[in-house]
């Protein structure tokens, strides 16, 4: 075979190379055009899925939502209707109660005081409820005025000095006299101290427990600072996480141990929060816990 | 068996003996391609064969010994493609057992058709590596031709023995390299 010969042939050759080479690249370019509109099409469908899903969840919120707020209203009206015949029977049992004494039939007596300390009991829950869903539907009004915080303090600490008494605990208050006076809602706040009071009585035996009220600042804010000490059964980091939810007892023996409902400290913070303030905890197991709180000196723009 | 194999080959030949034989080769071969070969097409590993032989038959050299020539081809083509991998290996050692995991992955990204062969590296000691190759193709040849370029690229103490486990398939192979 001569040159010229090999180099047509080579010529040829590279002439079907190149056209079969152009070939396949059409062919591929057909493939890569198919599969983008196959992705397209999968694309598409995907975005219809999540549109439909999200409808659905909208819809199951809306659904939910509904639901809370007609639970609710529903729990509002009962606490309402509990309230009224509740009130009777413990206003006739302080009377019963009364009497008997006077009659000095002393076992009745006993019996009568056991009906109205539970009947206590069950109005303040049904309060604390209350007053949580009012906050949650945001129709707690707050009536703020200028409030003097010892005496306030004095009227919650004669509330629980029986406890006190029974749990042999003493207790310390450290006012700064610069502290005398805030701008407050004083059923609120008188609420709020009863609240942390109650249970650093209630979790402490034999130790001491702290008061602390002092001016705080906080940036430009002028806040006053509240701190509740004691020197308790105190709380895990977990059990600390939980305790500003509604119904969260420490342990699930908390209740039979020491009674109580869960709603104390949840309530505690949203009526921090109405107030303009807000509340934390601190606490180690075996050691005590501190509850602090905090609210606006003075309401903005007075 | 990728376009890009045929197109060296026929390179190889003309560089090493002549235009005129490479394709009067071609000619005698009656290729069903036609030998009109594209880097990106794939073809019937058999007309590869027929090639060898042919050109073993027109030359009078042994087809393993052409096969073994065809690796050293192969390697300086990669090498003049991809220069950075094999600056990055540094060596032979290293360049063999990333075959299987790097090297001929990347092929196979490229090429999804791509019939590769298999290679199991095993240091069996700091100085000794085994190499086994298995493939139906029966190609150890052309990889022993491309691991000897590699010893040459690298200018390294290398000695090669190899064993076939394939009865003279050349289809599975074990080579042993052991570092001076
Ligand atoms: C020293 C290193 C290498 C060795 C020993 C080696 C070995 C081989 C062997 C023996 C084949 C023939 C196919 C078979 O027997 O099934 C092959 C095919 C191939 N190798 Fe490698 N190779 C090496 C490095 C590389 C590198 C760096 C590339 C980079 C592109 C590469 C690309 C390919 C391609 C494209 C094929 C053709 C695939 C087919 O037959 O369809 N190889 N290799
Ligand atoms: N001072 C405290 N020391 C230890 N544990 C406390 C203290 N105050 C609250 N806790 C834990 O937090 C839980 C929730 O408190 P609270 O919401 O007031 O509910 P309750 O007093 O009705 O149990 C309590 O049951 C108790 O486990
Ligand atoms: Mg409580």
């Amino acid at each position: 075979m001569d040159q010229i010969r090999a180099l047509q042939l080579r010529i040829e050759r590279e002439q079907r190379a190149r056209r079969a080479a152009e070939k396949i690249a059409e062919e591929k370019t057909r493939e890569l055009f198919q599969i983008n509109q196959a992705l397209r099409v999968l694309t598409e469908d995907l975005q219809r899925r999540v549109d439909e899903r999200t409808e659905e969840l909208r819809g199951a919120r809306d659904v939910a939502l509904a639901a809370s707020a007609a639970k609710s209203d529903f729990v509002a009206n009962l606490s309402h209707e509990l309230r009224t015949p509740l009130n009777a029977i413990i206003g006739y049992g302080e009377m019963l109660r009364e009497d008997l004494h006077a009659l000095d039939l002393e076992d009745l007596a006993h019996d009568s005081a056991r009906i109205l300390s539970a009947g206590n009991f069950l109005l303040v829950l049904i309060n604390d409820l209350l007053d949580l869903e009012k906050i949650e539907a945001g129709q707690l009004a707050t009536h703020l005025e200028e409030v003097e915080v010892a005496p306030i303090l004095w009227s919650v600490v004669e509330i629980i000095r029986p406890d006190l008494e029974a749990n042999n605990n003493t207790l310390e208050l450290a006012i700064d006299p610069l502290a005398s006076e805030l701008v407050t809602d004083p059923t609120r706040l008188r609420q709020i101290l009863h609240n942390l009071l109650s249970n650093a009585t209630k979790f402490t035996r034999d130790g001491k427990i702290r008061v602390e009220i002092g001016p705080e600042h906080q940036g430009l804010r002028r806040t006053m600072a509240f701190a509740i000490r004691d020197s308790g059964v105190g709380m895990t980091p977990e059990q600390l996480g939980r305790v500003f939810q509604r119904f969260v007892q420490a342990e699930s023996t908390t209740a039979q141990r020491y009674g109580g409902t869960g709603l104390g400290l949840a309530l505690t913070r949203s009526l921090c929060q109405l107030l303009g303030g807000d509340i934390t905890a601190i606490s180690r197991p075996g050691q005590g816990s501190t509850f602090r709180f905090w609210l606006p000196w003075e309401i903005a723009g007075q | 068996m990728k376009g890009m194999v045929f197109t060296e080959l026929i390179e190889m030949i003309e560089a090493r003996f002549s235009l005129e034989l490479a394709e009067s080769i071609i000619e005698a071969c009656a290729l069903p391609s036609g030998g009109a070969y594209t880097a990106i097409g794939t073809y019937d590993h058999a007309e590869l064969v027929a090639i060898v032989v042919e050109l073993a038959e027109r030359t009078g050299a042994e087809i393993p010994q052409l096969i073994h020539a065809f690796g050293g081809h192969l390697f300086a083509t990669f090498l003049k493609d991809r220069p950075a991998l094999f600056a990055q290996m540094g060596g032979t050692f290293a360049l063999l057992e990333h075959l299987d995991g790097t090297v001929h992955v990347e092929v196979r990204k490229l090429y999804p058709d791509a019939e590769l062969p298999r290679f199991h590296a095993e240091r069996r000691s700091p100085t000794h590596l085994a190499l086994t190759y298995t493939s139906e193709r029966g190609f150890a040849d052309l990889a022993h031709g491309l691991i000897d370029a590699s010893i040459a690229h690298y200018h390294e103490p290398i000695t090669v023995t190899s064993e076939d486990l394939s009865a003279g398939r050349r289809a599975h192979v074990r080579f042993d390299l052991h570092h001076a």
